[in-house]
């Protein structure tokens, strides 16, 4: 593997020669096809350490930083005659996790997936509210077990395939359905519980200075406007 | 037997390279700012190729954190999209200093054991 990252160290392999290198590489592509059994496109590559970064609670805007940087450097490195692989080793995900790690503290990312989380279900919550048009939301345990089994599923297919696409929405709703009926015929419907509005409200709370400052940066970055 | 030296030597550079990877950026940003392939094309011109050329942007971005360095986008000479340029900072070139202290000191340790 090419990165061995443990807290806060990253190290690196390198290469002694031409000959050395050729057998490195050549390991490194071996290691894909165990591996990941896929090659590394410009476009997989880039894709992969998007959803990488997202998942580790990198901020937009050093995202995109960091998605230009790469791109930049994948396209010279492709007019040079490399690959992907040449560029972010055999395991993309290691490479995108190695860098998240060093751009961002731990704690730092770990209080903005804490916000975001709740921030996407209050989201949800505040849509259910207007569909309703209610104050008060019967929340049952289908509901419940169907957001889940969505949320996984969607964590799951973008971990792996590092986009979603409209693929990847219909199979977690494909997963996310019948764990919703499930739950119905196992538990029943009747609500768990009524979730006021204001609860709601809370859930959105935490998340919203993230949101604001995510958007600032989205409209004022390069190329916009 | 001459594949498994090759390898062992391949794996001792690698470890070499490993603890002065990051002075090695800091001199080349010392020379002038650059950006990210800049880099990987000074090492390769100075016979130190990484197997992994973005295995770079951890080192550049704990740099960053660090204050050994700053960042600005400017347009490339090469043309093409701005690029974001590393630039040494006055704690990054104390840092450069004192590595390149440790280093010949290091190296002249090693040298006279190993009697080269």
């Amino acid at each position: 593997m090419a990165y061995e990252t443990t807290g806060e160290a990253t190290t690196v392999e390198v290469a002694g020669g031409d000959a050395q290198t050729s057998e490195g590489r050549a390991a490194g592509h071996e290691a894909l096809e165990k591996g990941a059994g896929a090659e590394l496109t410009r476009e997989r590559v880039l894709a992969v350490c998007q959803s990488n970064w997202e998942y580790r609670g990198i901020d937009d805007a050093s995202m995109r930083e960091m998605l230009e940087e790469l791109t930049t450097h994948l396209d010279e490195a492709a007019a040079a005659g490399r690959t992907p692989q040449d560029v972010v080793g055999p395991d993309a995900k290691a490479f995108a996790a190695a860098w998240a790690r060093a751009r961002t503290p731990l704690l730092q990312r770990v209080l903005r997936m804490a916000a975001l989380i709740p921030f996407v279900l209050g989201s949800l919550l505040l849509l259910t509210h207007v569909f309703d048009r209610s104050t008060s939301l019967a929340i049952e345990a289908p509901r419940v077990a169907f957001y889940v089994a969505l949320a996984a599923a969607i964590v799951a297919w973008e971990m792996r395939r590092g986009s979603l696409g409209f693929r990847g929405w219909t199979v977690a709703g494909l997963v996310a359905l019948p764990v919703a009926v499930i739950t119905a015929l196992l538990i029943g419907d009747e609500p768990l519980f009524h979730l006021p509005l204001w609860g709601t409200l809370l859930f959105l709370a935490p998340g919203l200075p993230y949101t604001v400052v995510d958007i600032r940066a989205r409209n004022n970055a390069p190329g916009k406007g | 037997m001459t594949k498994e030296l090759s390898a062992s030597h391949d794996q001792r550079r690698s470890q070499l390279l490993r603890g002065v990877l990051d002075l090695c950026l800091l001199a080349l940003i010392a020379e002038r700012p650059r950006y990210g392939y800049e880099f990987v094309e000074a090492l390769t011109e100075s016979g130190l190729d990484l197997v992994s050329e973005g295995s770079i942007y951890p080192l550049l971005a704990r740099m960053e954190r660090a204050g050994l360095v700053d960042s600005y986008r400017a347009p490339s000479a090469a043309g093409g999209a701005p690029r974001k340029y590393y630039r040494l900072t006055e704690a990054g070139a104390a840092e450069l200093s004192s590595g390149r202290t440790t280093w010949s000191a290091f190296t002249g340790a090693v040298s006279s054991t190993l009697g080269t």
